[in-house]
C-alpha cells in the first residue's frame, strides 16, 4: 500500500496554487509592460504610475516565488513557456484562436440568452415594478382591505409605500350613450407607481386624499377617524355567514353577549360548520379593527357571534362530550361566542343573503334584540332549517339539456338597487384611457375638458354594513387627462370620490418596497395575514425559468465548439511535446527536475487556455454587439428604438475564465505528464 | 586520495524482445580529480552505456557508481538530477538547444535552473563564453551558428555551474578537424589550467593523445587501461571485435579507421 504523505500533498497543492497566481500575475505584468512600452501613449501610462505598479507586481511575484533555494525560479519557468510559445508564434495564435472561437461561441450564445431575457423582462416590467406587489383578499371575504391593513403593512420594515385602489364598474353617460367601463379610484402616488403615459392634460393631482367617511348615515367625521358608532346588540353587518371551530379546539358559548354571562357549553368542530351573525356586545379585548363605540362615546363594544349551535361539555378525560337533553338528543341553543381567531375557522366565511340569523332560522324579525332569543334552548329538534325553504327554487333545463337549479332569494329588498349618495362634493376629475375615448367616440386631442355623467356600481363588500345592490348617485366628471392605453376602457379618478360613497374596503392594495430584495419577505408576511399577493416578479420569475433552460441549451451548443477547440489544443500540445523531446532531454540532462518540466508544459497550456478565454470573451462580446447593431438597424427603421440582445453578467465572465483555465489544465495534463517521463537519454541519443 | 569517479563491477543488461543482452559485463574504473579520461572502443562496445551510467541516467543492473564519494544510484531520480546539476557539466555529440532562447540565455540556463537571477546568470554565461571565445555571438540564436561554434557554446554551457567534472559524449563527432582540434584544445586547456576533470567518450583516435587516462572498452569489458605518458603515445595490442588478437598499434586498427573517417582521410 502506498502511503500518502499528507504534508507533501498539502505542500504540492499550495505550490500549484502559487504557481497559478504567479502565472496570472505574469500576464498582468506583461500587460502593464505593454502599456508602458506603447509608442505614443506609453508616456501617459508612465506618468499615471503604471510603471510603479509594474514594479510592485514584480516585487510581489519575487516574494511569492521565494520558495526553495537552489531550485529553478517559477517566474523563469513561466517566462520560458512564454518564450516557447513566441518561438512558435503561428501555432500559438492558431491554438489560442481555436479556444477563443470555442469560448466566444459559448459567450456569444449565452450572452444572447441573457440579453433576450433582459429584453423580454424589460418589456414585461419596469425596474421599479419589481419592488411592487398587489394585495388581494383572495377568496376570504372576512378579510378586508381597509385602512387598518394599510397601516399594519406600512409599519412593516422595508415597506416604502402602501397604496390602495378602488375598482368599480361605472355607468358612463355621454352624448346619450351609456357605457359600462372600469373605473379606478387612486392617489397621485399610485399613478406614479403605475406610471401611465399621459398624452394630454395635466398631471394627476391628489384631492381630499385624507378624506374619511364614517358612519352609515354619511356623517363626515374628522380626518382618519376609524370609529364605528353602534348600540349594544346591534348587528355589525346585515348578513350571516358560515364559520367553524378549528380541530381540537373548544369555544365557550354564552347566553348573552356580555362578560359574565352564563355559559351554555362548548362548541367543537362540526363537519357542516355553523351559521351565525355578528353582533356588537361587551368589549372583551382592545382591537380598533373590530370595535365600536356608543353614540356618546361612553361605551365600547366588541363583536360577538350569535349562532344556533349544538352544545358540548368537557368530560372527565378532557374530551368533548355532547350535552344531552332528557330525551337523549344533543342540546342545541342560540348563544354568543367571542371572536377568537386562534380557535375559530373563518376559511369558509361566505356571507349568505339574509337579513340576519333570525331571518335564516325563521324565528322572525328580532333585530337588535338578541338577548331574547339567546335564552331559547332548543332541546327537541336538530337545527337543520333548510335554507331551501327560504328560497324560491326554480328548476330549468338549458338548451344543451343540462338541468340546473336556480336559487332565488326571497329577501325582498335585495334585488332592488339602493342609491348611495356622495357625501359632499366629489372631485369629478377623470383620467381617461384612449381605449375608453374610442368607445365614447372622442378624439384624444379634444377630450380634455369634456364632461360625462357617472354612476358607480358599488360592490356591497366595500361599504361596511351595507348589503344588496348599491349604486351611486349620478355625478358629473370632467376629463382632466388622457392616458395612452388603447387596450383598456377605463378611467382613473381621485380615490376620495369613492370614499365619499362610504367605500372603506379597497379592491386592492399596492405595496412598494424600499428595494426588490425585501419584497419576497414582505409578501410572505402579508400572506401570513391571510391576503393574497401578486406581483410582476412572478411573471419575471417564470420568464427567468424559461430563459434558464434556453441558456443551458445555448451554452451546451457553445460547449461543443469549446470541446472541439480543446481537442485541437490537446493535439497541439502533444505535437509540441514530440517536437521538443530532445530539448526536454537536454534540459533534464542539465539538471531540470521532472516536475519542473511538467510545470513548463502545463504553464504553456494554461496560458493558452487563459488567453483563449480572454480573447473568447472579447470575441463573444463583440459578436453580441454586432448582432445587436444589426437588429437595432432594423428596429430603428421600424421605429422601435435600439435593441441590445447581448448581455454578459460579471459572474458569467469569471465562470468562463475559470472554465478556460480548466480547459488549459485538462488539455495540458496528459502532455505534461508525458513530458515528465521523457528521459534525459533522449538528448544523448542521435539519429 | 579517493577517486572522483569510481565504477565498481558495473553490469548492465538490456532486455530486447525477450532476449537479455549483456552490454556491460562488469566494469571497474577509477577517475581521479584532474584527470583527462577518455573512454574508447568499437561501436556497440558499451562505452555510451557506461557514460550514461556515469551521468546518473542509466542505473546499472549490478554494481555501484560513486561520484565524489556519493553512491549515485542510492539517490532518487530528482536527487540525481540535482546532483548532476551541481557537479557535472555535459557536452553532447550534437548540440541541442532550447530553441526559443538565444546563445547567452541557453548558456545561462543551467545556472538559472539553480535559482540564480537573470543578471548574475548572464554575467557568468558571458564570462564562460569568453573562455571559448564566443562572446561576440552571445545574442545570436544558436541555430545561426556552425556546429563547431555550437559545440564551443555547449562547452561554455557545461562550464557555467563550475562543475567537478565535464562529461563529453563524442564532442567532436560532428565536427571538421579544425573545429574538433579547437574544441579539444579548449578541453585540454581547462584540464591543465583549471584542473578540471574531463571524462570523454570518443571514436577519434587522434584525440587519445590529450588523455592521461585511457579506457579501452570492448564487448562490455574494460580491455585495457593506460595511464599517464603511456596513454599518450604507446601503440597497443588490441583485440578486434571478433576476439582475435592482433599486433597492431592503435592507429592501425581497422574499425577505428572506418569509424573515425575524418582521421583516416585527413591525417594520412
Amino acid at each position: 500500500m502506498k502511503k500518502i504523505n499528507v504534508k507533501r500533498f498539502v505542500l504540492s497543492i499550495w505550490l500549484n496554487f502559487i504557481f497559478i497566481v504567479l502565472l496570472i500575475l505574469y500576464v498582468v505584468k506583461m500587460f502593464l509592460r505593454s502599456l508602458v512600452n506603447m509608442k505614443f501613449t506609453g508616456k501617459i501610462f508612465r506618468i499615471i504610475g503604471v510603471a510603479k505598479l509594474m514594479d510592485g507586481v514584480e516585487k510581489f511575484m519575487n516574494w511569492l516565488d521565494g520558495g526553495i533555494k537552489g531550485r529553478m525560479s517559477r517566474i523563469y519557468l513561466i517566462e520560458l513557456s512564454f518564450r516557447n510559445m513566441k518561438a512558435k508564434k503561428n501555432r500559438a495564435v492558431v491554438t489560442i484562436g481555436g479556444v477563443a472561437v470555442g469560448v466566444g461561441a459559448i459567450v456569444f450564445l449565452v450572452s444572447i440568452g441573457y440579453g433576450l431575457e433582459k429584453l423580454v423582462v424589460s418589456r414585461v416590467a419596469r425596474l421599479d415594478e419589481l419592488k411592487m406587489a398587489d394585495i388581494n383578499n383572495g377568496e376570504s371575504l372576512s378579510l378586508k382591505l381597509n385602512d387598518g391593513v394599510i397601516e399594519k403593512i406600512t409599519n412593516t420594515q422595508g415597506v416604502d409605500k402602501v397604496l390602495p385602489i378602488v375598482s368599480m364598474v361605472s355607468k358612463v353617460k355621454y352624448n346619450n350613450s351609456v357605457l359600462d367601463v372600469m373605473s379606478f379610484g387612486v392617489s397621485q402616488q399610485y399613478m406614479k407607481a403605475i406610471n401611465p403615459t399621459m398624452l394630454y392634460g395635466k398631471e394627476f393631482e391628489d384631492r381630499d386624499l385624507d378624506y374619511s367617511f364614517d358612519k352609515e348615515q354619511g356623517e363626515v367625521k374628522g380626518v382618519n377617524h376609524k370609529e364605528v358608532l353602534a348600540n349594544f346588540g346591534e348587528k355589525v353587518e346585515k348578513s350571516i355567514f358560515n364559520f367553524n371551530v378549528f380541530n381540537k379546539e373548544m369555544v365557550m358559548v354564552y347566553e348573552e353577549a356580555k362578560l359574565g354571562a352564563i355559559p351554555l357549553g362548548y362548541i367543537v368542530r362540526d363537519e357542516n360548520g355553523f351559521v351565525g351573525e355578528e353582533i356588537w356586545g361587551d368589549k372583551y379585548f382592545q382591537d380598533e379593527e373590530i370595535s365600536a363605540k356608543s353614540e356618546y362615546g361612553d361605551e365600547e363594544y366588541s363583536r360577538w357571534i350569535r349562532a344556533k349551535v349544538p352544545l358540548w361539555f368537557i368530560g372527565d378525560d378532557n374530551n368533548a362530550v355532547p350535552s344531552l337533553s332528557e330525551g337523549g338528543i344533543q342540546k342545541w341553543a342560540v348563544g354568543f361566542v367571542k371572536i377568537d381567531n386562534t380557535k375559530l375557522d373563518y376559511s369558509n366565511k361566505t356571507p349568505l343573503s339574509y337579513e340576519g340569523l333570525d331571518d335564516y332560522l325563521g324565528v322572525g324579525d328580532v333585530l337588535g334584540e338578541a338577548t331574547e332569543s339567546a335564552s331559547l334552548v332548543d332541546t327537541s329538534e336538530v337545527a337543520s332549517s333548510s335554507a331551501v325553504a327560504l328560497l324560491d327554487v326554480k328548476v330549468a333545463t338549458d338548451s344543451s339539456g343540462v338541468e340546473w337549479v336556480e336559487l332565488k332569494s326571497t329577501g325582498n329588498d335585495l334585488s332592488k338597487v339602493q342609491q348611495v349618495p356622495f357625501a359632499g362634493l366629489p372631485a369629478g376629475q377623470a383620467y381617461v384611457t384612449t381605449g375608453m375615448l374610442k368607445m365614447l367616440g372622442l378624439g384624444s386631442e379634444k377630450a380634455v375638458g369634456q364632461k360625462f355623467t357617472v354612476s358607480y356600481i358599488i360592490p356591497d363588500s366595500s361599504i361596511p354594513g351595507k348589503t344588496g345592490r348599491l349604486q351611486s348617485n349620478e355625478t358629473e366628471y370632467v376629463i382632466a387627462g388622457v392616458i395612452d392605453d388603447t387596450k383598456s376602457n377605463a378611467y382613473y379618478y381621485n380615490i376620495a370620490d369613492a370614499k365619499r360613497l362610504g367605500v372603506k374596503n379597497y379592491s386592492q392594495i399596492k405595496v412598494i418596497t424600499k428595494n426588490q430584495n425585501v419584497l419576497p419577505e414582505i409578501r410572505k408576511y402579508i400572506a401570513n395575514l391571510g391576503y393574497k399577493t401578486s406581483s410582476t416578479v412572478d411573471t419575471v420569475n417564470e420568464i427567468n425559468k424559461i430563459f434558464k433552460t434556453l441558456r443551458l441549451i445555448l451554452g451546451f451548443l457553445g460547449t461543443i465548439a469549446l470541446v472541439v477547440a480543446s481537442l485541437g489544443m490537446f493535439n497541439t500540445m502533444t505535437v509540441s511535446l514530440l517536437e521538443r523531446t530532445r530539448e526536454v532531454g537536454v534540459m533534464k540532462a542539465i539538471g531540470m527536475l521532472s516536475d519542473e518540466v511538467r510545470e513548463l508544459f502545463l504553464a504553456e497550456s494554461m496560458i493558452m487556455g487563459l488567453g483563449g478565454g480572454l480573447f473568447g470573451i472579447l470575441l463573444g462580446y463583440m459578436l453580441g454587439r454586432v448582432a445587436s447593431l444589426i437588429l437595432s438597424s432594423i428596429s430603428v427603421v421600424k421605429g422601435q428604438g435600439l435593441i441590445n440582445i447581448s448581455y454578459i453578467p460579471w459572474f458569467f465572465i469569471s465562470l468562463i475564465m475559470l472554465i478556460s483555465f480548466l480547459v488549459g489544465i485538462v488539455t495540458g495534463w496528459y502532455p505534461s505528464r508525458r513530458a515528465r517521463k521523457i528521459s534525459a537519454l533522449n538528448a544523448l541519443r542521435y539519429e | 586520495m579517493t577517486a572522483l569517479v569510481e565504477a565498481q563491477g558495473v553490469k548492465k543488461d538490456f532486455i530486447v524482445g525477450g532476449q537479455t543482452i549483456n552490454v556491460l559485463k562488469g566494469i571497474d574504473l577509477k577517475i581521479n580529480h584532474g584527470d583527462f579520461a577518455v573512454i574508447f572502443g568499437p561501436s556497440g562496445c558499451g562505452k555510451s552505456t557506461l557514460l550514461h551510467s556515469l551521468l546518473g541516467l542509466e542505473a546499472p543492473t549490478t554494481g555501484k557508481i560513486l561520484i565524489d564519494g556519493v553512491d549515485v544510484y542510492a539517490m532518487t531520480e530528482d536527487e540525481i538530477s540535482i546532483f548532476r546539476k551541481d557537479k557535472i557539466g555535459v557536452v553532447f555529440q550534437q548540440s541541442i538547444w532550447i530553441k526559443s532562447l538565444s546563445v547567452i540565455q541557453n548558456v545561462s540556463f543551467p545556472t538559472r535552473l539553480r535559482g540564480m537571477s537573470r543578471k548574475e546568470a548572464e554575467e557568468i554565461a558571458l564570462e564562460k563564453l569568453k573562455i571559448v571565445k564566443m562572446d561576440n555571438w552571445a545574442h545570436h540564436h544558436p541555430s545561426e551558428l556552425s556546429s563547431g561554434q555550437q559545440q564551443k557554446i555547449s562547452l561554455a554551457r557545461a562550464l557555467t555551474t563550475d562543475p567537478l567534472m565535464i562529461v563529453a559524449d563524442e564532442p567532436t563527432g560532428n565536427l571538421d578537424t579544425v573545429s574538433g582540434d579547437e574544441l579539444m584544445d579548449f578541453l585540454a586547456k581547462l584540464n591543465i589550467e583549471q584542473k578540471k576533470t574531463i571524462v570523454m567518450v570518443t571514436h577519434d583516435l587522434e584525440y587519445l593523445r590529450y588523455a592521461n587516462k585511457l579506457f579501452h572498452i570492448i564487448d562490455g569489458v574494460k580491455a585495457e587501461e593506460f595511464e599517464g605518458e603511456a596513454a599518450k603515445s604507446i601503440p597497443v595490442s588490441m583485440r578486434t571485435k571478433k576476439g582475435e588478437r592482433t599486433g597492431k598499434t592503435l592507429k592501425d586498427v581497422d574499425y577505428l579507421k572506418t569509424d573515425g573517417k575524418k582521421f583516416t582521410e585527413d591525417k594520412k
